[in-house]
């Protein structure tokens, strides 16, 4: 698959003054980038680092690096460099934010790679805002969405750009997949919409049920017909083989989400956990990692969620592995700004930079791909003003696989 | 062989007509297809084919075919082209060319929607279009057969393509599928189904399916934007359908993979509040050498559905006029599966032609006459003021004091 990225730039005047190319540049030399003070994705910024990027990769990453012959140095003194921004939960790319296929309530074998749009131009703005890698997970009104995938925000083909095909069962709690179903109680049922879930209670009954019947037909014998392509994937989240992306926002549906990880023995990841400052010890206990709603978004969404500015903080000091996403549809900032509010909260500024690098790549299982500078790893890169956590910070240059895909004088 | 492919739904005199006679057209220049063109040519028509073309040698001298015709119709400078051919016709909404309660019809037939009194069949063939494949809309995943079908004579073949579609139309939040990524898992369930049923088992729908899968029929597939285009190339390559697709806006963002994958493609007409972005492309396709044909609808809704429209606004767009000619003649006709029948005018073929007073593509030019299958359909007889060349274009049999 070529599907050819063209990089568009806004014409606001003052970027189109600074906007030296728009379009990828071929970069097949080795490319020495020094000078810089470089956060490698844990820890903090550190002086003198250089990294020497070749064919894609992150060939080397130390002090004084010998630079080869034909090597291309750029000097990025002053400037602060990041590795490529992971945006833990997004919508980019899909025809609406809810992208759900609404016929069932139960649709985990549904692919979210179907319906994706790589051409789109939400992809450009999370490049532009130095977002290199994104999850795209399908919406939440089903109580199983289906399958996510993690992809790269700029490349030369869909193919090459897709680092985890179907990555993470979305799975809904809450009042969210029951909102349009009705009860047949007063008429004849007369659509497709008359049927479970319509509340809370019956949600969890859809899951628990649906998570039965994949066990019973996982431990069936021969002769009885295979699993179906749905079951199938339930039986993979049951065998471990798939976390369990569960968007959980009041308190009760976070404590639900662990009862049920606990119960069937399936890894949870919990998205949004609006609520978290209710659970913080059953979250911590369960070791249960978090994809954090955006911290700027200040009203609750579907479930009657109050959310609080110091959420991020009370998880990540409660020893929790928290990343930030910029959701589906709730008008967030770039994931910078976001992290930066997550920083206006009380985090620390190095957690809050580890939430949207290395930790998110921990929890969506590339990180031996993206998410840290090291050496091996792809040579997705953000080249910041300054430091990128500052309210007026801007990326200056996005590579991703060590080609320069943003770049700005 | 497939129980539709000889099921002519006949409608006999439905349309007043002339009867097919013996005609011999002569003038100044042939489009004979886009490729090959003949100066000064005599064609004459017999039992609704071309039987003979010829160039005269000197046109004061006596003419070829002299005395074998019952009519003879003189257009000393005007230009003759075969009829253009619509490869994707819903009729616009009124037709009801889709069943929607269940997504998945493959085995509808438009056929069965044809109705031969409908008013745009007689609008298509006043503004040249002589052939039609009559196909299902876009509001069903897979909707059903095309046919082919010949403006104005009645009839109409339920043997054409399969149409199948990926486009947002095809989304209905009442019933299954309500989402592209829904679209395409049901799409592949049941082609996948096909592995579990032998050719005799199954009901109409598989038996439907299986004809097109690796390759047998045709499937014309709609599709617009990069993201819907790539899921159906992703579905041609993994079961080898021999497609086309219909729309296809954003081709020009996936024009490797389209190349790759080997499709035509049946672009949305033309007409003056097209965006800038699908103006290119034309041009863009046939820069990178991709096959494709105009329909004379739009996601606007064109009210007259106008092939020439489309290739007048192409070739302006700098299209050379030789690719353009073909969008609407030999490019279509290869995708109804006629390309032996129609869309050019050489021996053996349909006689289904228009005369037009300059080049077809020139928008100042006037349609003179239309022939179908040897009948003329049409033939302005009160003409409105003219400028001295198209005078001298007009038949001198019909030109009055």
């Amino acid at each position: 698959m070529t599907m050819r990225i063209r990089s568009r730039l806004p014409i606001t005047l003052s970027l189109a003054l600074l906007a030296l190319a728009a379009r990828p540049r071929s970069q097949d030399r080795p490319l020495l980038l020094k000078g810089g003070r470089v956060f490698t994705g844990s820890g903090s910024f550190q002086e003198g680092l250089e990294i020497l990027i070749e064919e894609g990769k992150l060939k080397k990453v130390g002090k004084s690096l010998a630079a080869p012959e034909n090597a291309e140095v750029r000097d990025l003194e002053g400037l602060h460099v990041t590795p490529g921004l992971i945006d833990g939960n997004t919508s980019l790319g899909l025809p609406s934010p809810q992208e759900n296929e609404q016929s069932s309530e139960i649709t985990p074998h549904m692919r979210v790679l179907d319906s994706i749009d790589p051409e789109s131009r939400g992809f450009e703005h999370a490049l532009r805002d130095g977002v290199t890698t994104v999850y795209v997970s399908p919406g939440g009104y089903n109580v199983f969405g289906g399958l996510g995938i993690v992809i790269k925000t700029a490349g030369p083909s869909l193919e090459d750009r897709v680092i985890r095909e179907d990555a993470d069962l979305r799975m809904t709690l809450g009042r969210m997949p029951g909102m349009g179903n009705r009860a047949p109680r007063y008429g004849t049922p007369t659509s497709i919409y008359y049927r479970r879930p319509t509340n809370r209670m019956g949600t969890i009954w859809e899951i628990r049920k649906a998570f039965y019947d994949a066990d019973k037909a996982r431990g069936s014998k021969k002769g009885v017909a295979e699993p179906g392509a749905a079951t199938q994937v339930l039986i993979d989240a049951l065998d471990h083989k798939l976390k369990v992306r569960t968007t959980a926002r009041q308190d009760q549906d976070i404590r639900t989400a662990l009862r049920l990880a606990e119960e069937f023995g399936i890894d949870v990841v919990i998205d949004e956990c609006t609520e978290a400052y209710y659970a913080l010890d059953y979250i911590a206990a369960a070791k249960v990692p978090v994809i954090a709603a955006p911290p700027s978004v200040h009203i609750g969404r579907y479930d009657g969620e109050v959310p609080h500015p110091d959420t991020l903080k009370l998880l990540s000091e409660a020893g929790v592995q928290v990343a930030i996403q910029t959701g589906q549809g709730l008008g967030a900032l770039p994931l910078v700004r976001e992290a930066g509010f997550a920083v206006r909260g009380g985090m620390q500024r190095d957690k809050a930079l580890e939430s949207i690098t290395s930790v998110p790549a921990l929890i969506l299982g590339v990180e031996d791909r993206v998410g840290s500078i090291a050496e091996g790893k792809d040579a997705d890169l953000v080249v910041w003003s300054r430091h990128p956590l500052s309210p007026s910070s801007r990326a200056v240059a996005v590579y991703i696989d060590g080609q320069p895909r943003i770049q700005q004088n | 062989m497939h129980r539709f492919a000889t099921l002519p739904l006949l409608l006999l005199g439905a349309t007043p007509q002339a009867a097919s006679e013996k005609l011999l057209i002569r003038a100044g220049y042939a489009h004979l297809d886009p490729d090959q063109g003949l100066a000064n040519p005599s064609l004459l028509c017999e039992g609704g084919k071309v039987t003979e073309v010829a160039s005269r040698p000197d046109p004061s001298g006596k003419a070829p075919f002299e005395g074998r015709a019952e009519k003879v119709l003189d257009f000393p400078t005007a230009i003759v082209t075969a009829g253009f051919i619509d490869p994707h016709c819903t009729l616009g909404d009124r037709s009801q060319l889709s069943e929607p309660v269940e997504s998945l019809t493959p085995e509808l037939r438009a056929a069965q929607a044809f109705d031969p009194y409908d008013k745009s069949w007689k609008t298509l063939y006043r503004k040249g279009v002589t052939s039609v494949v009559f196909s299902p809309d876009d509001r069903n995943l897979a909707g059903g057969f095309a046919a082919f079908a010949k403006p104005g004579s009645g009839s109409a073949r339920g043997d054409n393509y399969l149409k199948l579609s990926l486009t947002r139309a095809m989304l209905n939040r009442e019933r299954r599928p309500t989402s592209l990524m829904g679209g395409v898992e049901y799409l592949r369930n049941r082609l996948d189904a096909l592995k579990d049923v032998t050719a005799e088992q199954g009901g109409p729908a598989l038996r439907a399916l299986r004809s097109v899968v690796g390759g047998g029929r045709q499937v014309g597939i709609s599709c617009r934007g990069a993201g819907e285009i790539g899921a159906v190339l992703d579905l041609v390559e993994a079961y080898g359908f021999s497609a086309f697709l219909i729309h296809a806006d954003e081709a020009d963002k996936v024009l490797p993979r389209l190349k790759e994958v080997g499709v035509s493609v049946v672009l949305d007409a033309l007409d003056y509040s097209t965006s800038p972005r699908r103006l290119e492309l034309p041009g863009i396709l046939a820069r990178h050498e991709i096959p494709f044909a105009f329909s004379g609808e739009s996601k606007q809704k064109t009210r007259s559905p106008v092939l020439r429209r489309s290739l007048a606004i192409a070739v302006r767009q700098g299209l050379p006029p030789k690719t353009a000619l073909a969008a609407v003649t030999t490019v279509p006709a290869g995708l109804a599966g006629a390309g032996d029948r129609v869309g050019s005018l050489f021996k053996g073929r349909d006689a289904d032609l228009l005369v037009w007073s300059g080049q077809p593509w020139d928008l100042r030019a006037r349609l003179l006459l239309v022939v179908r299958d040897g009948r003329i359909l049409f033939q302005p007889k009160v003409e409105p003021e003219k400028s001295e060349n198209e005078a001298a274009a007009e038949p001198a049999t019909e030109r009055k004091e």
